[in-house]
């Protein structure tokens, strides 16, 4: 557990950092961010990760806290998980993020990991994005030439890979305006507690009807992804018990499932299918709870 | 030796026996205080890091170790010859082997072959731990790769990919006795299974390691988390050919060790050597993966057996096979783990008098195995608990009438078992009555007839054990004496000093020693000072392993406190021990245990679990322990060695095991990959107890250390098989994953 020697910078702006990238690409060297370390750092330790230099952002100011911006949440990229738990505003308005916190790894990990590590790191197994995606949230990434905003469904691409360049930093995660009916339901890998499927949903529910839906799927596949099918055979209908049920067994709909010593793929498929059930319902208990249509 | 103590009681000193004193080591342990392995900084010590094989079975073909010499910071690099050059030898054998086994050499650094992924190749030394790790990815080892094998049963076949010469099996041994033909003949049911109790990892919160230097008497100083601080003294005297008496052990403070930090490893030698050879300190501190390479794991059986049963659901014989692996090479105690206790613990608490089991030991591409917490203990009791509920099913029985009617009755003690043991007291059906009542056995099985209906699944299960505990050799010791010594010395102050040969590693003997010793001298608790683990001031003893310290050290201190207490009356006049002990200039003792006979606890344990059926996954909603383990030194000690044993069977019922890909890769290698369980896995444990004393020792103590794991795992695995009866599954092997078991549902 001892990290390959590398060379060690403290940004202390978001200026300075982009700086240190983009010196550290000219000199074509390799350079990581460090920001809550809760996965970089175990993987430096393994020798799986070995960068030359580490700049550290952990003491980027302007990068953490919550603000609203109109109907919009803006969630600073250095905002730890802790923080979140114990933020009012996201308590609130995302209580499936509140979800995903309480059962997202451990105290240590919460009081270290943040919001912009954890997008960036494009882990398949990761609670968080489930949560983002069926929120329909937007990456904002600073560059050399100037700031960028990725749907997170554009953001994320694959197995520990996503849109960021070398050169780029990710500064804050947008949430527009939600409904309240939203949940997040796990399934976690005994050791890691890392999710084998995560689920998140997201509806609203007017005179009765579905009036929007947003589900999304983590741990099962290649990347956290929006379950489209679920969510067209949500769309408009009665959140009957029925319907629930059907649409969640599509959450899987296209999917191919990771598979490994922890569960197969058929089991990761299932589990997919069993927490969208479980995110639906809880989802629709709450937004029956909140329009008083119950 | 067979002195029998009728007496119902402890003889002497009742004072503090029996209470519940919070352990005096949590304070410096919890705030800090605690000198382990890795708080040792001496000037000048230098850092290993061991290469380790990265292929399960290979032939070497070379070792280029130039490049990491130079490299920076870098003392030294050693490899096979240069061990071969100071003349360090091979690791100790098993012990006890029966005739026609095989021990094969165990070498410290591997020369010619590689038998298991992580044995040690080579070892770095060099001024930083970090330092020492960059040059260890320059030493260059060619590798011929074989085909591996990592299963027992596979290991044990004809064709399979052999370690060492001939064949993989290092021992077989056939128990039998009683008619087990003709009661298998006769049986009115027989139930057989193919059980697996799987390979598992101990997972110490401290990991091993050790520190090594000269001192200044020129005497081999080693810091080592062990527990047997003597036994390493002899070990490492052997290896390095040096008199015992130029060795100095010292333990110091141990964060667990479950069996693991009994043996020595090759590790460790190639450290201590490096020592000696640079002439100055060296330090290796394992790291948490490597852990799963390097440290010893348990367990690794395939049992396949068969219980014959008569129609009233008697049990009448048992037969079959178990094959247990030892890993790549036998440690000292794994031979005894499955000739000495697996195999002849198969009865439990079960009056069967016939028996036909053979045993066969194999070597196989996977660590060594070593003790784990029970050592041979849990496994037969699990197989043995798992047969009992497959009997009730087949005969239709209730699982606890089963077991009531099989029972050896607490009127036959002491009972000869069909294996050759010999328990001496013990109360079984005390124990089951105990559990079912505080189970509420009655209203758990309507509640589980409810929760069937309503389509939930619903389990209880039961395990009742025995559990045989304080080990100790009946021929005499390196210093000519039977057993382990205690020494009991009384100041001229008053003050009382305890020095014991047991050596614990967390289970709170700095507690119960003084509570035993201050009820025994008639003096204050806070007057007693207990030390071991120090090969300088502890006299001799085997250390602590298979539940024997209470029996073996306290035996050891009893006697002592006799001799002090027979001494205090040379003063003409009867006093307080204090003050005999000022008119005399202090007093002390030496005294040996003896060998007392092995002493045979027992527990019932229940489990109410339920089965989520649309994920498979398990939910321990209630774990009830009832535990005799004689006489009670201390309840919260007994309770704490419960509730751990409990955790780690547990963990062998539903998540944990090593597992290895066909090429001999492990697959759960660290702590993201392997499942311990986590406070929250466990329901709040109810822990009850009866006492039968021992009559075979003067305290009426039985070792207990283990029985959490004996009784866990069956009750957690026959409470979930109970959940899944209805669903037509019959058995599953452990661990009780929320897969496997939602596949089963499926079929």
């Amino acid at each position: 557990m001892f990290p390959a020697d590398f060379a060690y910078a403290r940004a202390d702006s978001l200026e300075t950092a982009l700086g240190l990238l983009a010196s550290a690409r000219a000199d074509g060297e390799e350079a990581k961010l460090l920001a809550g370390g809760q996965s970089l750092l175990p993987m430096m330790k393994l020798r799986l990760a070995a960068p030359g230099t580490l700049i550290d952002i952990g003491g980027i100011g302007e990068l953490k806290g919550v603000a609203r911006d109109g109907a919009n949440t803006v969630i600073g990229a250095l905002t730890t998980y802790r923080e979140l738990e114990r933020d009012p505003l996201i308590t609130a308005t995302f209580p499936a993020m509140t979800d995903a916190l309480a059962v997202l790894a451990d105290q240590q990990v919460r009081a270290r990991g943040t919001i912009g590590g954890c997008v960036a790191h494009g882990d398949p197994a990761s609670d968080l994005p489930a949560v983002l995606l069926a929120l329909d949230a937007t990456v904002t990434i600073a560059g050399a030439h100037g700031t960028r905003e990725s749907p997170l469904d554009d953001f994320l691409t694959g197995i520990f890979s996503t849109d960021l360049a070398d050169d780029e930093i990710v500064t804050a995660i947008t949430i527009p305006a939600a409904p309240p009916g939203q949940a997040y339901e796990k399934f976690p890998q005994p050791a890691s507690h890392l999710p084998l499927a995560g689920a998140c949903a997201a509806i609203e529910i007017k005179n009765g009807a579905i009036s929007a839906a947003r589900v999304a799927v983590t741990g099962a596949g290649p990347r956290p992804y929006r379950a489209r099918h679920t969510e067209r055979i949500l769309a408009s209908a009665q959140p009957t018990p029925s319907v629930l049920a059907s649409a969640a067994a599509q959450a899987g709909d296209g999917l191919r499932p990771l598979s490994d010593q922890h569960a197969s793929g058929p089991y990761r498929l299932h589990l997919a299918e069993a927490m969208t059930s479980r995110a639906l319902e809880r989802a629709a208990e709450r937004a029956l709870e909140r329009t008083g249509e119950r | 030796m067979s002195e029998q103590f009728s007496g119902q009681r402890p003889p002497a000193g009742r004072g503090l026996i029996g209470e519940a004193i919070v352990r005096r080591e949590d304070l410096p342990l919890i705030t800090g205080r605690g000198r382990f392995t890795d708080d040792v900084a001496l000037p000048g010590m230098l850092h290993a890091f061991v290469v380790r094989s990265p292929v399960a079975h290979a032939r070497i073909t070379g070792i280029d170790a130039d490049a990491a010499r130079e490299a920076p910071g870098v003392a030294a690099v050693f490899v096979a010859a240069d061990l071969d050059q100071a003349g360090v030898g091979a690791l100790p054998g098993a012990e006890n082997l029966p005739p026609g086994s095989r021990s094969p050499r165990y070498p410290v650094l591997a020369a010619e072959k590689v038998l298991w992924t992580g044995q040690p190749v080579a070892l770095v030394v060099a001024q930083t731990p970090a330092l020492a790790a960059d040059a260890a990815e320059l030493v260059d080892v060619s590798y011929d790769e074989l085909p591996a094998v990592t299963d027992p049963v596979e290991a044990a076949a004809p064709g399979a990919p052999v370690l060492h010469e001939g064949d993989n099996v290092a021992l077989t041994r056939r128990i039998r006795s009683g008619d087990p033909d003709g009661a298998f003949a006769a049986a009115a049911h027989v139930v057989a299974q193919r059980m697996v109790s799987q390979r598992i990892a101990p997972v110490a919160l401290e990991p091993r390691g050790v520190v090594a230097w000269t001192g200044e008497d020129g005497r081999l100083e080693v810091r080592l988390p062990t527990q047997r601080p003597h036994g390493a003294r002899a070990w490492l005297a052997k290896i390095l050919g040096l008199p015992a008496e130029r060795v100095h052990v010292d333990a110091g403070d141990v964060g667990g060790g479950f069996g693991a930090k009994g043996p020595l490893y090759p590790d460790q030698v190639a450290v201590i050597a490096a020592a000696r050879s640079l002439g100055r300190p060296v330090k290796w501190i394992e790291t948490r993966s490597e852990s799963f390479l390097a440290t010893t794991h348990g367990r690794d059986q395939v049992a396949d057996l068969e219980l014959a049963v008569a129609a009233d659901g008697t049990f009448t014989a048992l037969r079959g096979t178990v094959h247990a692996s030892f890993g790549a090479y036998m440690t000292p105690n794994a031979p005894g783990s499955l000739l000495g206790r697996l195999g002849p613990m198969l009865p439990q608490g079960y009056a069967i008098r016939s028996i036909d089991v053979t045993l066969t030991g194999v070597f196989a591409d996977t660590p060594p195995i070593g003790p784990y917490r029970g050592a041979g203990r849990p496994e037969a009791a699990y197989f043995t608990e798992r047969l009992a509920d497959l009997a009730a099913a087949e005969t239709g029985m209730d699982p606890a009438l089963v077991r009531r009617r099989n029972f050896v009755r607490h009127t036959d003690f002491p009972y000869v078992t069909c294996t050759g043991l010999t328990y001496e007291s013990g109360d079984y059906e005390a124990g089951l009555d105990l559990l079912l009542d505080k189970l509420g056995y009655d209203g758990v099985r309507a509640r589980q007839a409810t929760a069937r209906e309503a389509g939930r699944l619903l389990g209880v299960g039961l395990a009742c054990f025995v559990e045989p505990g304080g080990i100790t050799p009946r021929a005499p010791g390196p210093d000519g004496r039977v057993g382990d010594q205690a020494t009991v010395t009384v100041s001229a102050s008053g003050k009382v000093t305890v020095a014991v040969g047991t050596s614990a590693h967390g289970q709170g003997h700095e507690t119960a020693f003084a509570q035993l010793a201050a009820s025994l001298l008639g003096v204050p608790y806070e007057d007693v000072t207990v030390v071991f683990g120090d090969s300088d001031t502890a006299p001799f003893g085997y250390g602590t392993f298979g539940s024997r310290s209470a029996v073996a050290g306290g035996s050891a201190i009893y006697h002592a406190c006799e001799e002090v207490l027979a001494a205090a009356k040379r003063v003409d006049a009867p006093m307080p021990l204090a003050e005999a002990a000022a008119r005399l200039g202090g007093l002390s003792a030496t005294a040996s245990s003896g060998a007392p006979p092995e002493t045979y606890a027992s527990g019932a344990y229940g489990c109410v679990a339920s089965v989520d059926p649309a994920t498979g996954r398990v939910t321990v909603e209630r774990l009830v322990a009832v535990d005799d383990c004689g006489v009670v030194i201390n309840p919260l000690l007994v309770e704490g060695q419960v509730h751990g044993g409990i955790a780690q069977g547990l963990g062998q019922a539903l998540t944990e095991h090593m597992a290895y890909d066909e090429s001999g890769q492990p697959l759960s290698a660290s702590l993201m990959d392997y499942a311990v369980p986590f406070a929250a896995s466990l329901p709040p444990l109810e822990c009850h107890s009866v006492s039968t004393p021992a009559t075979t020792n003067p305290l009426g103590v039985k070792g207990m250390g283990e029985s959490g794991t004996l009784g866990a795992t069956p009750a957690i695995v026959n409470a979930v098989l109970d959940a899944l009866r209805t669903r037509g599954v019959r058995h599953l092997d452990m661990p009780l994953t929320a897969e496997k078991i939602w596949t089963a549902l499926q079929r």
